[in-house]
């Protein structure tokens, strides 16, 4: 496809083979029809070539001479053997094309380059709005290409090596032209087969018979060796396998009844059967093109995500920048980001503040802030803010790409239900054949010339589809939906567990919690009039040089250059003491600050869930800061669903008592448990399980590794910068616990639609094979009723895609971000 | 013979099938434009172009459906109506996939026809500019005789008839439906090309194309006695 270009007269495709060239001027010119070639010709002749120029450049003027600019890097010798193809001196590559909304604008591309000295053919294909540019590589540089696609206005984007959406785009035609020749010669076969109906009833001349017996056999003839192929290589691949699927029966019943027609109709005695052929062949084909549609469709979130990434990045080379090729980051450099920009590396905001949209990651839909010391993530967007990130990791090492992979590996991975099914359709087909054997045997005795006849609707009659096909397109489309919300399955078994399990046992800090402390109330302890930001931004300067993890909960409060603190000391475990102006201050635990200042007048009882740190002078106590972990913001809501969905909470924490218990009141837990160890954890979940519970686990799958192993499933929450070292069934991104929710949601309606169809295989096949046995069906009516009932269970799988969410809050947001993955596919 | 049906197949052939001429006939109605004085009223030169046109299909049906006559008459009426019906809805069929794929099968037929052009070409150059309606007939005339594979599935259509008159009168179908496309061709050689690329119509066009194909080779009404 991409050898087309497009007819110099017409500006439609040129069609392969062997071009059609008309000489116009003196030079050929590809033309896509003899018409076209006839008119051009004539237009020639008559001296009339201005039509073309009249027509190419209506009232525009516009040339193009190349230039370099921000794309010079394109020339680099990585980025040029990763995108460009040069054979014989003509360069090839393809891009994707953004800025592309209409065909005025695939006009304007095909005009715009074709002023460009050096090109030899541009082709867009409107729909993809991918292209195929060639030129001749020593007349034109790929850069300057680039740059002058992106000052006629469009955004190009170099295709690399990467070649699954072709492949994927290869596939859907094939498929498409497979089903539209099942479906035009199926329809011609019906027509003749209803007329040789209508024939045995009102009689038809015997000539005309014959002669409709042979055209259906010719129309049917395509059907057999270009629809029906997929059917044959599936059979043969299952025989070689040893394993054989639903397509060895297809392929049985499609080869014997054409073979058996095509020997009536040559002898001209006895029954064809072309129509029934026809019928299921399409019938089937359509079936399994709507599930390669969706199988595709669940693909387009991991294409998306390796879509994502810019391919250049702004790096600063002490106070100037320069714009360089991903590849050329590395560890260590420093970044500028603007907003707008798709965060291309993993690493650590060194100034600024940012508003990013992580949704394409974590499913989250609401931009998040990112400050000063905080990791950020390729893949994310910039919504608001601008800043410079020194980067930790590139590449294949970021996060991104971890998750990338690990939709790969899901992909891979079957849950124990799929591959039941398959054991069992396997075990079916046996069956299946078996059965046609032992009625076409019975019959053979009973009534030899209906014996054929039989058999063929036993084995057309009967459906495994419910489990070969439409178990697999359920899970697939329960992953995809999961892994879109923020929910990747690192094994699948989880979507099993989650449907039986009905205890959740929850780590406290960083799962119930957002894991990081923040101020969450403040006591003056003075008896004066005091300005809390002051106060707030004072302890702030002073703890600016301490590590420790309550010191963190200040950062926030940090305003630059408005205290200078000097003399700074960091007592660990105390605290840290400084000096401003005349006055000397500490901050850290009571004894430390009141060594300094005395105690303070009210003295009070330490509150439960809170750390507390002091603020005092040399004169007085200043102020008592509450140190918190605050809940998840959806944490109330999430339990309470969990709850209602039946599962049973449970609490599993390291931390202090009174903290744990703080948190369970607030969440509504019954059930929880304080100051284990790891080992005292892991014993809470053999304990649990011992009881015949089954249990998933939810934790930040680093620290608690072991304890996440023990349970039934495991659920890892906001790993973040640690996604590979996660040991968990399924990572859960983001900052929300309603992820997990929708998760149950998502693993119910998956074991729902699964009984749902297998109940319907059920209840259908012991329905047909009967009847079709004792010779009631004609094989037509199997025809229709197997491609029906396969019909009725594909479509009940892929209503999974549409799962409801109405418990994630995302529904409105949802929307954007499709589109985004949409321009992230397609762009 | 259901020739009801034959009208009709013909008619939305020449409708959707017209997409396809937008852009190599646009330009021929662009030229015509451009060749001719401002005398003469646009609309009327338009409409002449194509009565021109339609009077060149007309004789090609007509040949063709007496054609038609002479074969069933010597062959026998059943097996050769069936047989150039069942050519006729291939072709429609493949110029419907040609829409849909960017395939070109009808290319033998046309490069056949080119040679009927190619006689008549000589004589184009001497109607233009365009300064009577004669002349504006003439074209329109010359137009219809340019190689396209549309055209030719409906002379096949015209064929399958079997009666002089029956096959003018499909190729008049044929020409009503391209009439709308052609008589709005030339506007503007831009908005057309645009217009043409639309990929969703032309799904849609070749999708109807291939029904057409299909149903006009519906044979069961002569079947049963």
């Amino acid at each position: 496809m991409n050898q087309a270009t497009n007819c110099y007269h017409c500006g439609e495709p040129v069609p392969p083979g062997v071009p059609i060239l008309a000489r116009l001027q003196g030079a050929d010119q590809r033309m896509c029809c003899v018409g076209c070639k006839a008119v051009a010709e004539f237009i020639d002749s008559s001296g009339l070539t201005a039509f073309y120029n009249f027509r190419d450049a209506p009232g525009s003027d516009f040339k193009l001479t190349p230039t370099t600019t921000e794309w010079s890097h394109y020339d680099s010798a990585e980025l040029r053997n990763r995108y460009v193809h040069v054979d014989n001196g003509l360069a090839e590559a393809t891009m994707d094309i953004g800025g592309m909304y209409c065909t005025a604008c695939v006009w304007l591309f095909d005009n715009g380059l074709k002023q460009l000295e050096g090109i030899e053919s541009a082709s867009v294909n409107p729909a993809t709005r991918r292209a195929v540019i060639r030129w001749y590589a020593d007349s034109l540089r790929f850069s300057e290409l680039l740059d002058a696609l992106s000052r006629i206005g469009f955004k190009p984007s170099p295709v690399g090596a990467g070649r699954a959406v072709d492949e994927k785009d290869d596939e859907y035609r094939l498929s498409l032209k497979r089903l539209i020749v099942a479906a035009a010669a199926g329809m011609q076969v019906m027509m003749f087969a209803v007329a040789l109906y209508a024939g045995d009833f009102f009689g038809i001349e015997g000539g005309i018979e014959a002669f409709l017996r042979l055209i259906s056999l010719l129309v049917t003839v395509p059907i057999i060796f270009y629809s029906a192929r997929p059917f044959f290589a599936g059979a043969w691949r299952g025989l070689r396998a040893r394993s054989p699927g639903m397509d060895l029966p297809v392929s049985i019943a499609i080869t014997t009844a054409f073979a058996a027609s095509t020997y009536a109709t040559l002898v001209n005695r006895g029954d064809i059967y072309f129509d029934s052929v026809a019928m299921f062949v399409f019938f089937l084909s359509a079936t399994r093109f709507l599930e390669m549609r969706a199988r595709h469709r669940s693909d387009d979130h991991a294409l998306a995500l390796a879509r994502l990434l810019p391919d250049t990045a702004i790096r600063m080379k002490g106070s100037t920048s320069e714009t360089v090729a991903l590849d050329q980051v590395t560890a260590d450099d420093i970044l500028r980001i603007r907003p707008g920009d798709v965060i291309p590396v993993d690493g650590e905001l060194i100034s600024g503040n940012l508003f990013v949209d992580e949704s394409m990651l974590t499913g989250e839909a609401m931009p998040v802030q990112r400050e000063t010391g905080e990791m950020l993530f390729a893949g994310a967007v910039v919504r608001e803010g601008n800043a410079t990130v020194r980067v930790t990791r590139t590449g294949a090492s970021t996060s991104l790409a971890e998750i990338g992979r690990m939709l790969e590996r899901a992909k891979a991975d079957r849950p124990p239900i799929a591959l039941l099914a398959d054991r069992i359709a396997s075990r079916f087909v046996v069956a299946v054949l078996g059965v046609t054997a032992l009625a076409a045997g019975t019959w053979y005795f009973i009534e030899p010339s209906r014996a054929f006849e039989v058999a063929l609707a036993t084995l057309v009659v009967t459906c495994p589809c419910a489990l070969a096909l439409a178990t697999p397109a359920a899970i697939a489309a329960a992953t995809a939906r999961l892994s879109q919300n923020g929910f990747l399955l690192v094994r699948s078994r989880i979507l099993d567990v989650l449907t039986r399990a009905r205890t959740m046992v929850f780590d406290k800090t960083g799962t119930l919690t957002e894991g990081r402390p923040v101020v969450s109330g403040m006591q003056n302890l003075s008896g004066k009039e005091l300005d809390i930001e002051e106060l707030l931004a004072l302890a702030a300067s002073i703890e600016t040089a301490s590590e420790h993890v309550l010191a963190r909960a200040f950062a926030a409060h940090y305003v630059a250059g408005r205290y200078e603190p000097e003399e700074i000391r960091v007592i660990p475990g105390e605290g840290v003491e400084a000096t401003l102006g005349n006055d000397q201050y500490r901050i850290g635990n009571w004894r430390f600050v009141a060594e300094l200042s005395g105690a303070p007048s009210d003295s009070r009882a330490q509150k439960d869930d809170h750390t507390e740190v002091f603020l005092g002078t040399r004169e007085e106590m200043l102020a008592c800061f509450s140190i918190g972990d605050q809940l998840r913001a959806d944490a109330v809501h999430a339990i309470a669903a969990l709850k209602k969905s039946g599962f049973r909470p449970v609490i599993a924490s390291g931390d202090r008592a009174a903290a744990v218990r703080s948190v369970a009141d607030k969440l509504g837990i019954d059930d929880w448990h304080a100051g284990l160890s790891p080992a005292g954890k892991l014993e809470l979940i053999h304990d649990l399980r011992s009881r015949g519970e089954s249990i998933v686990m939810v934790g930040d799958g680093i620290n608690d590794a072991p304890v996440l192993a023990a349970a039934d499933a495991s659920i890892a929450l906001d790993a973040g910068t640690a996604l590979a070292r996660a040991s968990a069934d399924a990572v859960s991104l983001g900052r929300r616990l309603g992820t997990i929710v929708t998760a149950v949601e998502i693993a119910m309606d998956t074991r729902t639609i699964i009984r749902q169809n297998i109940i319907w295989a059920i209840v259908y096949n012991v329905t047909a094979v009967p009847l079709a046995v004792g010779g009631f069906l004609a094989p037509w009516m199997a025809a229709i009723g197997m491609s029906l009932s396969s019909f009725v269970v594909v479509m009940n799988a892929l209503r999974l895609h549409r799962a409801r969410t109405e418990n994630t809050m995302t529904s409105d947001h949802d929307h954007n971000r499709d589109e985004r993955m949409k321009q992230a596919t397609t762009t | 013979m259901n020739q009801d049906l034959l009208y009709p197949a013909a008619l939305v052939a020449g409708f959707f099938g017209s997409t396809h001429c937008l852009g190599m006939c646009g330009a021929i109605v662009v030229l015509f434009e451009q060749e001719s004085p401002a005398g003469m009223q646009r609309w009327l030169r338009r409409i002449l172009y194509n009565l021109g046109r339609l009077g060149f299909y007309v004789l090609l049906g007509a040949i063709a459906g007496g054609a038609g006559a002479v074969i069933v008459a010597t062959a026998g009426a059943r097996t050769a109506l069936l047989a150039l019906r069942l050519i006729a809805g291939l072709l429609v069929i493949t110029i419907g996939l040609n829409l849909l794929f960017h395939w070109n099968f009808t290319r033998f037929l046309e490069t056949a026809g080119s040679g009927i052009w190619k006689r008549l070409a000589p004589l184009a150059r001497h109607v233009l500019p365009i300064e009577s309606p004669a002349r504006a007939v003439a074209a329109g005339f010359l137009w219809g005789a340019l190689p396209c594979g549309l055209v030719y599935s409906s002379v096949a259509m015209a064929a399958t008839s079997g009666s002089l008159p029956g096959g003018a009168l499909v190729m008049f179908f044929f020409w009503l439906g391209t009439a709308p496309a052609l008589l709005l061709a030339g506007v503007s050689a831009d908005r057309l090309n645009r217009w043409q690329a639309q990929p969703a119509f032309r799904r849609v066009a070749g999708a109807i194309m291939i029904i057409i194909g299909t149903l006009a080779m519906a044979p069961f009404r002569m079947l049963i006695h």
